[in-house]
């Protein structure tokens, strides 16, 4: 039962950040909504492998453990949906640092200048 | 329903509510805020589906990391939430 | 709000609920079992780990941490690039000097934590991942003490940059090492020594290298993406 509840908080997750990433305006919304997408896959994932009762897989079992594999999966997609968030709001810090100085009044006379 | 699947399902409300919110609020501090809290939930979670490793990176990774990504990003852009009165 | 606008909202959420009904049916009940069953069976013989993630990540499917250790790599690349032509300012002094004296009681036990996490990662849940973050974290807990040039006084960004790369080049060494004697590519399973049935500190040696050098990978990408992060764009 948990392990359903989990996948259809997932895709309600998933849901909820595709409506983000569609009606939000400011690139920090843009990213946020990005990074709970990226959780609500992982949580899929995981929760696909959750066994009912299961233990962590840590040998030696005292149960039925849970799918060691999708866990495996989700710790590298951690880390990666990390660097994903760092590039973008890098990606986002600097192109709004550079349509401001464009706007400023230097930018404007460089401009002209050339 | 026992105490595990309990906090399970505390633990996914709290989740989906935090994340929806992070992206409805105005104030950009205040959404930051429950991205974060969001993602603890979220390693509760994985700790409650039987995932202790996967449930460590996400709190170290979420709490430590991205929430810091995150300020050092509204400070590159002056982000205008700051207190009115006091420093 | 326009009709039109509206409209669109209203056909945006139609469309999602419909996409998500028609994967919630299609969603089994659980993933098949597949070849984990012989991981959690014979991952203390072969590779002499008894967390099966960490013999996963770093045995069985070592090539798929290579390639995340390269995303990591091309992620603080990218973002030290981006930063590149900036000033590097103090933006604030720290907390209270009570913070900075009782920071040097947190820093080694943080500290030894991350070494802790890292080196048993094959006995217990933890592994080169979790320990590098955990020093990351470390890194902007010292940012947030002492001012945003902490790390630049102590830590240079380019020493972290060469540690990254070191690591990232020592994990593709590794690998090689199986091949020279005749294995497949990372296939330290064949090549390594693993010993007996209870595992202690060196019973996968092979597994305890690479997470040192992800730990040490880790630990640098993640904090020069933050140190990257807060410099002070300058303006040209």
């Amino acid at each position: 039962m948990s392990g359903q509840a989990s996948q259809l908080t997932a895709l309600v997750l998933l849901l909820v950040a595709s409506l983000g990433l569609s009606c939000c305006r400011s690139p920090m919304k843009l990213v946020m909504a990005v990074a709970t997408m990226e959780w609500g896959v992982l949580l899929l994932a995981v929760s696909l492998g959750h066994v009912e009762g299961g233990v962590a897989p840590i040998l030696p079992l005292s149960g039925r453990a849970a799918n060691p594999l999708p866990q495996a999966f989700a710790l590298t997609a951690v880390v990666i949906g990390a660097s994903t968030v760092a590039l973008a709001l890098a990606l986002a810090a600097r192109a709004q640092r550079a349509e401001e100085d464009r706007e400023s009044p230097e930018g404007e006379d460089r401009g002209r200048r050339r | 329903m026992g105490p595990k699947e309990l906090a399970l399902l505390v633990a996914l409300v709290v989740l989906v509510a935090c994340s929806a919110l992070s992206l409805v609020l105005e104030n950009e501090l205040a959404s930051l805020v429950s991205l974060s809290a969001a993602g603890a939930a979220l390693s509760i979670a994985f700790g409650l589906l039987s995932a202790p490793d996967v449930a460590i990176t996400q709190a170290v990774i979420n709490s430590g990391l991205v929430t810091a990504m995150f300020l050092a990003f509204l400070k590159q852009t002056g982000s205008k939430t700051r207190r009115r009165r006091g420093r | 709000m326009s009709v039109r606008r509206i409209a669109h909202k209203v056909l945006l959420v139609a469309a999602l609920l419909s996409a998500g009904g028609a994967l919630w049916r299609a969603l089994p009940e659980r993933a098949p079992m597949g070849p984990s069953t012989h991981y959690l069976e014979r991952s203390l013989e072969e590779t002499g780990a008894t967390n099966v993630v960490s013999a996963i990540l770093f045995d069985y499917r070592g090539f798929d941490t290579l390639v995340e250790v390269t995303v990591l790599f091309a992620a603080s690349a990218g973002v030290s690039c981006l930063f590149s032509s900036s000033l590097y300012r103090s933006s604030s002094e720290g907390l209270s000097p009570i913070a900075k004296r009782s920071s040097l009681f947190v820093l080694p036990i943080v500290a030894s934590y991350g070494l802790y996490m890292t080196l048993w990662g094959h006995v217990s849940p933890g592994g080169g991942f979790q320990g590098g973050a955990i020093l990351a974290g470390l890194s902007v807990l010292m940012a947030v003490i002492y001012g945003s040039d902490f790390e630049d006084r102590h830590v240079k960004l380019k020493t972290k940059e060469r540690i990254e790369a070191l690591c990232a080049l020592g994990f593709l060494l590794v690998g090689l090492f199986g091949m020279a004697l005749g294995h497949p590519y990372m296939s330290n399973r064949a090549a390594g020594l693993p010993t007996g049935s209870r595992p202690h500190l060196l019973s996968a040696p092979f597994i305890s290298i690479l997470n040192v050098l992800v730990w040490a990978k880790v630990a640098a990408g993640l904090s020069a993406i933050f140190q990257s992060l807060s410099r002070e764009l300058r303006r040209p």
